[in-house]
């Protein structure tokens, strides 16, 4: 099971529209996925109270210690995706939650708070050794603005493609308890929220067969 | 009569705001800075519970080609303005080391030139030795030459190790074909940079005090 978790301790950032957008568009490609949810504001959980297919599954995550089990738990039932949604604060559950993550997603907004922001986050990650890409999220659709937060971002690490812009579809669909795929199929952000989990898919995939090899390398 | 303008023209407002890149080379700064001191919280929040953490491998390392190509594959050309941020943003950085590295190393020549000097005078004076055999202030003038050449040698050493590395990054910056890999390079030289700076003012910082320890040799 591949473990996603979507990190940053600035508020409003994108995480739990994100979240909610990588689980739809990976369960569209056929995959088992689950929602962790590890913020207390329970966007995720309300999402799920308006929504009418039962799928993807949701956990909701207070105490730091449980993480690890849901976890555990959700790769018993052979789920091959969980992705978790922390809160926006530098707390011990979104330490554990990193510290879980195959891959940690920052979603940042083009903007200098944003960007500061990520300095906890960031620190805790690579105290923790763990792989992460930046997200450039809810943007405009051109301007000098996007380019220089995007050299900014990837002056500090790996910035995701594509950028997510600034769409209603993605709060319409929140709203009805879909994802933006199932919202909107044919619109833009629609075809950016699948283009982004096909670039996280791949490297998550791209980490799997490393690490398998690696494990036969140290096993002969 | 014409409307009046609701919003200040694009290249004021750009002037006026923060910018994201500078702002990202503090944030790198700052990273590094907390994670040079112990990481006491993140290894307590975690000293019972990383289980999965153990048992997943370690990741890899952040591909440098891949950070570069996200900007190439982005869906809108960068524009001159940012060009010209990351440009001075790598000059000023440059700078910054370079002004560093020549006020440590200018003080250190000064000093042992200075050592030199006093040795000079005194041998001069005559008041190398008493009849007893070699004195006090002999051993120290003995010292003082040697604390003088151990100076200067580590000051030549690392004046070659900073041409080393601008004169790669030169090499680099010629190579460099694309803004992102313009981007990358700038953005790695100068964290690099600050690092070496940071390391070699250290460095400098222990030569002296150890030149001016009464009896260090």
């Amino acid at each position: 099971m591949h473990v996603v978790a979507v990190v940053t301790q600035k508020g409003g950032s994108g995480k739990s529209t994100l979240s909610v957008g990588l689980a739809m568009a990976a369960m569209q490609r056929s995959e088992r996925v689950a929602l962790i949810e590890a913020d207390a504001q329970g966007t995720i959980s309300k999402w799920r109270e308006r929504r009418e297919n039962p799928y993807p599954r949701v956990e909701r995550v207070a105490d730091p210690a449980d993480i690890e089990l849901v976890i555990s738990r959700l790769q018993g039932d052979g789920i091959w995706l969980a992705i978790i949604d922390t809160a926006a604060t530098n707390n011990v559950l979104a330490t554990r939650a990193i510290a879980c993550a195959d891959l940690c997603l920052i979603p940042a907004r083009p903007s200098a708070a944003d960007i500061e922001a990520a300095i906890p986050t960031l620190i805790a990650i690579r105290r923790l050794d763990r792989r992460f890409a930046f997200v450039l999220n809810q943007t405009p659709t051109r301007g000098a603005r996007l380019s220089e937060a995007a050299a900014s971002l990837s002056s500090l690490g790996v910035l995701a493609l594509p950028f997510i812009g600034q769409r209603n579809d993605h709060q319409d669909a929140l709203g009805a308890g879909l994802g933006v795929t199932e919202f909107a199929p044919e619109g833009k952000a629609s075809e950016e929220i699948l283009a982004l989990w096909g670039w996280i898919s791949e490297r998550l995939i791209v980490e799997s067969n490393d690490h398998g090899q690696a494990a036969l390398k140290t096993a002969c | 009569m014409g409307k009046p303008r609701s919003r200040q023209p694009a290249d004021i407002a750009r002037a006026g705001r923060r910018s994201l890149l500078e702002l990202a080379a503090e944030v790198s700064r700052a990273v590094d800075e907390a994670l040079a001191m112990t990481p006491g919280s993140i290894n307590a929040t975690l000293q019972d519970a990383p289980r999965i953490a153990q048992v997943i491998p370690a990741p890899m390392p952040v591909p440098a080609q891949e950070a570069a190509s996200v900007i190439a594959a982005g869906s809108e050309p960068p524009d001159s303005t940012t060009t010209d941020l990351i440009v001075n943003l790598a000059k000023e950085c440059q700078a910054r080391a370079l002004d560093g590295m020549k006020t440590g190393a200018h003080a250190a020549l000064d000093f042992a030139n200075d050592l030199a000097k006093d040795l000079a005078k005194r041998r001069l004076d005559g008041t190398t030795s008493d009849a007893s055999g070699p004195s006090a202030t002999e051993s120290h003038l003995i010292g003082a030459m040697g604390t003088a050449a151990e100076c200067r040698i580590v000051v030549l050493e690392l004046m070659k190790i900073n041409a080393g590395a601008t004169l790669e990054y030169a090499w680099e910056l010629g190579r460099a074909r694309t803004l992102a890999e313009l981007v990358e390079l700038s953005s790695t030289h100068a964290r690099k940079q600050c690092e070496l700076v940071l390391k070699q003012t250290e460095l400098l910082k222990s030569v002296a005090q150890n030149m001016t320890k009464p009896g260090t040799r």
